[in-house]
């Protein structure tokens, strides 16, 4: 016999490890296969999902950041101008 | 499934790789005693082959689709195997990194009517456990019958290399098995 490297030995190996698996290992295998791939369908989902929502939530902030500054700098403006008038009317305005 | 079922295999992959669940199904029959030795020549552990193999499947049929050459599939599917081992290697090794108090246990594969003496398999499995993991996966691929140009091709090294570390694998086996014995 040529050990180690004796084919018989190898197949007793092989054979020894081939009696591990479960008599219906190549449909477990494939049951597993469908429920990782749905799992993973599922976790992709929800990483789009919370994708979008993030992407969402910034535009709305920026949209509203925006807004807010672009109501203040009017409101500011608005102000000024009635100040302006209302200096101009003081000047008009005939003194009792 | 023997070499000379070549045109029969072929077909089998491709209809694997169009998600035929039959096909699939028969391609993993027909490696799944290999690909269980293979896994525990590597590892080295009986109670972690079914789950080892299972992984090593069920990464076969996610990445078909992405196997462009046919007849390379056995190369494809051994190397897939021999990296799936070394990872879960690895991981061991980190396991045990972590938590060094506990004493590892495993059942042992169960003795079954056996061809071959007992000793001589018992130093044959202690002979490769002090091999590195590539060493066995390279011996254990020499045994298969593959021939050096698929070894080389399934280690992703050139056939001089391989000739190289075959050579020095074989001599420490050899070396191993007769201080066992």
């Amino acid at each position: 016999m040529n050990m180690p490297f004796d084919p018989l030995a190898w197949r007793e190996l092989e054979n020894r490890a081939a009696q591990q698996l479960h008599p219906l290992f190549a449909e477990n295998v494939l049951r597993a296969a469908r429920k990782a791939a749905a799992d993973e369908d599922r976790t992709g989902f929800r990483r789009s999902f919370a994708v979008s929502a993030i992407t969402a939530t910034l535009c709305l902030s920026a949209l509203l950041f925006v807004h807010a500054r672009n109501t203040r700098e009017m409101s500011a403006q608005h102000l000024a101008a009635w100040q302006e008038i209302s200096a101009d009317y003081a000047v008009l305005e005939p003194t009792p | 499934m023997e070499k000379s079922d070549q045109p029969e295999l072929t077909e089998l992959v491709r209809q694997a790789q169009l998600g035929r669940e039959s096909a699939q199904r028969d391609l993993i029959r027909a490696y799944q005693n290999r690909v269980a030795g293979f896994v525990y020549t590597i590892t080295g552990r009986s109670d972690a082959v079914e789950d080892i193999t299972q992984v090593v499947f069920i990464k076969m049929i996610r990445s078909l689709p992405k196997l462009d050459q046919i007849a390379q599939f056995e190369a494809w599917l051994f190397r897939l195997a021999k990296n799936t081992c070394i990872d879960h290697l690895r991981r061991q090794r980190w396991l045990r990194l972590f938590s060094p108090l506990e004493v590892e246990q495993h059942a042992e594969i169960p003795e079954a009517p056996q061809t071959v003496d007992s000793e001589e398999l018992d130093a044959l499995r202690h002979a490769l456990s002090q091999l590195k993991p590539a060493d066995r996966a390279l011996i254990a691929l020499a045994q298969q019958g593959y021939s050096q140009t698929e070894m080389a091709e399934a280690n992703g090294i050139s056939v001089v290399a391989l000739k190289a570390r075959l050579h020095r694998a074989r001599e420490q086996l050899r070396h191993f098995y007769e201080h066992a014995i």
